[in-house]
């Protein structure tokens, strides 16, 4: 069963059918939420468990058969930005916590140099860039998907990103030197 | 989207595949879940109104192709082909070959679309408050249009190659019967739910219709068969087409209970 047709049940009064949706996104939307948290995992589950909550409270407002999926990312993607207005303070987390692993393999401690160089650069762009990246590259959508989310049209989308990766392109070349 | 869309594309997407994805908590997926349980439980049961978008139904049309065999599409495409090419090759006067295909074709591709193995699906359909008489409607609507636009293209595409063709002859010979045997297909396979024997039941009679068109014979004599092919049936054979769409849509209303009952 696609996600429309859960979230038509869940309308329909099918409480079951969150659960399903739940599973099926979880893990995915938790990558896109903990990138856009700048790797603040307790907020970025916080976020996504408030996403799926508004998701079934704000039910009436889903239509069918529009994409399910974009939908729960633009309610994920607003109550990050909700987040990014309050100021809220950022944990000092840091990444070593999420790729997990012995600290005294080399190989882990390559990997997390690495991903906390990405998470500066990305920390690097305006939001706006940040969010199309990100759910260009790591969620894998293409421009409709996105601009349908975020709520601008694809051409935006596509601007966004191609500033974004220059932009990427230019502070990867300022780390390298 | 893919960032190797983008000139410098690679370079970007391997520097940021190195911040793989973070492994899923499963206390937080447990909290998680535990948390909708509480939600649900404090909402009432009561189904909240179906909101229908703008274009709903256009929508509604379109995500029925999904239920429709990728096959069937390619089918419909090669035997319009084949009889296009066959009337390219072989027409020598008279009935061009390709007025026997189409209708067939069509017909064919309706009497597939239902059947005990789209059950599942239709099941899960019938559970919309959609109407079941909509849904199968479109999908009558969607193979009936892609066949038509097939069929009139390759009327054109006959009717520029061979002089002797004419276009608006041509495309009334096969779009009349062709509107009969869909009907008929969609009105057998709402009532028997087996696309086998509505293939059989259109096929035999396509066969009938075509002998009685063809060949001389003291049988037709006997029997008193009209020619239903003939110009002046036209209006008849319509009305017919009318008639087993109308039955199809009523039999569709029945389906719910065919199935849940």
């Amino acid at each position: 069963m696609n996600d429309e047709m859960l979230a038509f049940r869940l309308q329909q009064g099918d409480k079951t059918a969150i659960n399903a949706l739940a599973e099926r996104h979880y893990d995915a939307l938790l990558g896109y939420l903990y990138r856009l948290m700048d790797a603040d995992r307790a907020l970025a589950e916080d976020v996504l468990q408030e996403t799926f909550l508004r998701v079934m409270r704000n039910i009436g407002l889903y239509t069918y058969p529009r994409p399910f999926k974009a939908w729960l990312y633009a309610i994920a993607t607003n109550l990050a930005r909700n987040h990014y207005k309050s100021g809220y303070v950022r944990l000092t987390q840091s990444i070593d916590d999420e790729i997990g692993g012995d600290e005294s393999l080399d190989a882990d401690l390559l990997s997390r140099e690495a991903a906390r160089e990405v998470r500066e650069v990305l920390g690097g762009l305006p939001p706006q860039q940040r969010e199309v990246i990100i759910l260009a590259y790591y969620q894998a959508m293409r421009s409709q998907e996105i601009g349908e989310i975020l709520d601008i049209p694809a051409g935006t989308v596509r601007s966004r990103l191609s500033i974004g990766i220059a932009r990427v392109r230019a502070l990867m070349k300022e780390k390298s030197e | 989207m893919n960032l190797n869309d983008f000139e410098g594309g690679n370079e970007v997407g391997d520097f940021l595949r190195r911040w793989e994805n973070p492994t899923p908590n499963a206390d937080a997926k447990a909290r998680l879940m535990a948390a909708l349980a509480a939600e649900t439980n404090g909402q009432t049961t009561k189904a909240q109104s179906f909101r229908v978008s703008k274009g709903s139904l256009w929508l509604l049309l379109t995500a029925q192709i999904r239920f429709v065999h990728p096959a069937t599409w390619i089918a419909s495409l090669l035997a319009m082909l084949c009889g296009v090419l066959v009337t390219l090759t072989l027409h020598d006067g008279g009935t061009p070959f390709f007025v026997w295909v189409a209708p067939i074709v069509t017909a064919l591709g309706i009497a597939f679309l239902y059947g005990d193995d789209t059950g599942e699906v239709l099941e899960i359909q019938l559970a919309t408050p959609i109407s079941p008489r909509v849904l199968m409607l479109g999908r009558l609507a969607l193979i009936f249009a892609f066949d038509l636009c097939l069929a009139v293209l390759a009327s054109v595409i006959l009717a520029l190659a061979q002089s002797e063709i004419s276009l608006v002859p041509l495309i009334l010979s096969w779009f009349v019967p062709m509107t009969f045997l869909s009907g008929l297909a969609f009105a057998l396979s709402m009532w028997l739910f087996d696309p086998l024997a509505s293939v059989f039941v259109s096929l035999s009679l396509w066969g009938l219709f075509v002998a009685r068109s063809t060949v001389a014979s003291p049988l037709w004599d006997v029997t008193g068969l009209p020619n239903f092919l003939a110009v002046e049936m036209y209006p008849f054979i319509l009305a017919l087409a009318a008639v087993t769409v109308a039955a199809g849509w009523w039999l569709a209303g029945r389906e719910g209970w065919i199935l849940h009952g």
